[in-house]
């Protein structure tokens, strides 16, 4: 119940800031891109939220196995991450992601992220 | 190794497109996306090849199909309800229109919730009967 509600309060309140600051970046003409900090902020936040990792720590360095999580869980997480962000990972970068780190990297590098 | 690989990105690719087509729909995205992990899990000790085989492409046309052939209708008024097409919508071809949730029938199921800000329905010509556990928990 408070896991939805905090699904709901994410996608209510917190996306539009998020973009609001894409859109400004944009506007000056200069890096449309997320910063680094942001981007694993966000990951971490994610992650986190997964059912099965609740309560557990997550940094920028946990794999998805030490989290407990199987190659189907790292899917679901990785269709969040993909939703989040407003992407969509290719099939190949998807089988190779096995970490928080290689998801940030790969968002890094994703220049439509937002 | 190639297996797995196309067993989890049917599940990637399932799961991506039921987000996509139940889109703030909550109530009936939970139960699908619930669904599809479900049986997922249900399946993941299946060792014989043909039959992984099988499923995969049974996932694989679940989305195709959902993606093309499911229409969202978010109830505007008493009487008046907002398809919502989009791009991968196929528009060659009449929908049926599954409009409650009581009456059970024998193709679909809909997700009526007095309590969502916008009601949304499904009608397709049977993707949701893929689902029928969907439908039951629904109702």
């Amino acid at each position: 119940m408070l896991r939805s509600l905090s699904k709901v309060l994410n996608s209510n309140m917190f996306r539009p800031t998020t973009s609001m600051n894409g859109y400004l970046y944009r506007n000056y003409g200069s890096d449309a891109r997320l910063g680094d900090k942001e981007i694993t902020d966000r990951v971490i936040e994610i992650v986190s939220n997964y059912d099965k990792v609740l309560g557990k720590t997550v940094s920028p360095s946990t794999t998805f196995k030490e989290l407990g999580l199987d190659s189907l869980d790292a899917a679901d997480v990785l269709v969040a991450v993909e939703e989040d962000f407003g992407i969509e990972i290719p099939d190949e970068e998807a089988d190779r992601i096995s970490s928080l780190k290689e998801t940030i990297d790969f968002i890094k590098k994703t220049p439509t992220a937002k | 190794m190639a297996l797995r690989n196309r067993v989890l990105n049917s599940y990637i690719n399932l799961l991506r497109t039921e987000k996509r087509v139940f889109n703030q729909d909550l109530k009936t995205l939970n139960n699908v996306l619930h669904q599809t992990r479900q049986q997922y899990r249900e399946n993941q000790l299946v060792t014989d090849e043909k039959k992984i085989e099988e499923l995969v492409e049974h996932a694989n046309a679940v989305s195709n199909f959902l993606l093309t052939n499911l229409v969202q209708a978010v109830r505007k008024s008493e009487t008046r309800f907002e398809l919502k097409f989009h791009k991968d919508t196929d528009l060659n071809h009449t929908y049926e229109f599954i409009g409650d949730q009581k009456i059970r029938k024998k193709r679909g199921k809909i997700a009526l919730d007095e309590s969502q800000e916008e009601q949304s329905q499904c009608c397709g010509g049977g993707a949701c009967g893929t689902n029928t556990n969907i439908s039951q928990k629904c109702s």
